[in-house]
């Protein structure tokens, strides 16, 4: 037997809250697993009542129907092109913006304002300008071109970049960037030798970021396509215009599309913070 | 000398992505919104026309009012359930803090388009997880007048974990002598939270409730899959109306004025906004 040990008020505090905060995670995450689960079900039984939560009877029916008739593979395809190239073009524009600001000799308001500005440009609504590039790339013969959406999604990627970089660049010890440039090191070797290796990692937690809001996006995605180049999410809002909603085919297609989230989600924890808020707080 | 201009060459690209993606297409939005334009068909000048319409028109009043409603809804109770949580979490829990906050993050990266799908689901009438809940049968949460609180309910339940992310980062940068001195001066919990937490948090307060505020504003897509707009344009906001007027009815004059005069408003906000915020807290 052990000797039942008195615990303090203060663990039994924690404990309580512990017990309170796992339910509620575990409530909070029920929509997702649920989606999950019913992905699994076949379409007859996709609704049930009560709705079922017990992880048996699953079939991969309606992933053999989303990769074999609904092509899904195809959309994958589009959208990893898409987010891929964007955000590689994105970090390299972005980082040497940043570079600049960060290291170079700016007049204070210069500076302030230009950047300023830059972030506004991803705060506007998006709306504003996806009309009036539906309309240009229409003009220009672009719509359902990859180039269409891949500028698109620079831009819109590119301000959040900036800061972002800016914000991990200026942190950097300054002895070290001067120091590289007594010893007759070029801005380009201090680029690469120096700076971009010492925030690799925050950097590669912005790559991860813009990738998911490439991967996500759906505004300019649903316009600027048609058939060739059509993007995952709107794969998954075609599924509401056809006749009712087929929650076992759409959960499949949702679940494929949550996958890269919850792998960001583990990776980028460390950086979450400044990654969530332009690097305003670090 | 080439050093003078290094730094301007270096934020070039940059700046032609801006000039002609962002820039370019709001000025080209901007003639636009002066003639009678449907698309495919040649435009007609009419002036001011569009925005003297649209001031009359009840859908943009109807959306104004709806956008008002979801964003300071959401924006606030996203707040005080993070604000709490994070209160909550706050102390020594082990390996326990960072599962909880990796699992609560997962929500904000889905796609709103996922997520409104998903909430599409649970508000089913007949096998909805909402019915479940409340031990009802048939109730359409999204079918009835109250529809706009209830997309509410499914951007609190993505956008929470946002705040209690940032406030208890924010609460555990806060040095602990700030908290001991408060703890000898003999102030009670509830004083030290207001006195002494709150101002210590502000910063990072007002930055989440900005981002929040401003993409909240921009809501479309967990619109689009949750209730387009439906019933009755009862969960309709502006960026959905000038979504559905631009490419539902092909009305790209109307769209583009009323997508203009958002811009606008929204871009007085912020600039002022952030102009403020640098001041106060210098950001840059």
């Amino acid at each position: 037997m052990f000797k039942p040990r008195k615990k303090s008020k203060k663990q039994m505090v924690n404990t309580a809250i512990i017990l309170v905060i796992a339910v509620f995670t575990i409530l909070y995450l029920l929509p997702i697993y649920w989606m999950g689960i019913t992905s699994f079900r076949p379409e007859a039984k996709s609704m049930s009542w009560p709705p079922n939560f017990s992880p048996t009877g699953l079939v991969l029916d309606n992933y053999r129907v989303v990769f074999e008739q609904k092509s899904i593979f195809w959309y994958i395809r589009n959208s990893l092109i898409v987010s891929i190239i964007s955000v590689v073009f994105s970090l390299v524009i972005g980082c040497i913006a940043a570079f600049s600001f960060a290291f170079m000799r700016w007049k204070a308001k210069t500076k302030t304002s230009l950047l300023i500005w830059i972030i506004s440009l991803r705060i506007m609504p998006p709306i504003a300008t996806a009309i009036p590039l539906f309309l240009i790339f229409a003009k220009l013969r672009m719509i359902d071109t990859f180039p269409a959406l891949i500028l698109a999604y620079t831009f819109f990627n590119l301000s959040f970049v900036i800061w972002l970089v800016y914000g991990f660049f200026k942190e950097l010890p300054r002895e070290i960037v001067e120091a590289g440039l007594i010893d007759g090191c070029s801005y380009a070797k201090l680029f690469t030798r120096v700076v971009i290796p010492l925030t690799t990692p925050g950097i590669m937690t912005v790559a991860l970021l813009t990738f998911i809001a490439s991967w996500n996006e759906f505004l300019f995605a649903v316009k600027l396509t048609a058939f060739n180049t059509r993007t995952i999410p709107v794969l998954i809002s075609g599924f509401m215009i056809d006749r009712g909603l087929l929650w076992g085919q759409v959960s499949a297609v949702g679940l494929v599309s949550i996958i890269p989230v919850i792998i960001v989600a583990l990776f980028i924890q460390r950086y979450i913070v400044s990654g969530l808020t332009f690097g305003a707080i670090k | 000398m080439i050093e003078k201009r290094l730094k301007y060459y270096l934020i070039l690209p940059a700046l032609i992505i801006f000039l002609g993606l962002a820039i370019y297409p709001l000025f080209f939005a901007l003639r636009g919104s002066f003639f009678i334009w449907r698309y495919g068909m040649s435009a007609q000048f009419v002036g001011l026309k569009n925005y003297i319409d649209l001031f009359k028109s009840s859908f943009a009043w109807n959306a104004l009012q709806n956008t008002i409603v979801y964003v300071v809804l959401a924006v606030f109770l996203e707040l005080i359930i993070g604000l709490a949580l994070a209160v909550l979490m706050n102390r020594e829990l082990g390996f326990f803090r960072p599962i909880v906050r990796t699992a609560l993050t997962i929500p904000m990266f889905v796609s709103p388009i996922v997520v409104g799908i998903i909430w599409r689901m649970i508000y089913n009438p007949h096998y909805g997880l909402f019915n479940w809940i409340l031990g009802t049968r048939g109730f359409a949460p999204t079918g009835n007048e109250y529809a706009l609180f209830f997309v509410v309910l499914a951007d609190v339940w993505q956008w929470t974990p946002f705040m209690y992310v940032i406030i208890l980062a924010a609460l555990q940068s806060i040095p602990p002598e700030i908290l001991e001195a408060g703890e000898i001066d003999g102030t009670t919990g509830w004083q030290k939270f207001i006195h002494i937490t709150l101002p210590s948090i502000s910063y990072a307060i007002v930055i989440a409730l900005t981002l929040r505020f401003m993409d909240a504003t921009k809501a479309l897509d967990l619109i689009y899959t949750l209730t387009y707009g439906g019933p009755g344009g009862g969960t309709e906001t502006i960026g959905f109306l000038i979504f559905r007027t631009a490419f539902n009815d092909l009305n790209i004059g109307s769209a583009t004025s009323f997508a203009i005069i958002f811009t606008v408003v929204m871009g007085i906000l912020i600039t002022r906004f952030l102009g403020w915020l640098n001041r106060r807290f210098e950001i840059v």
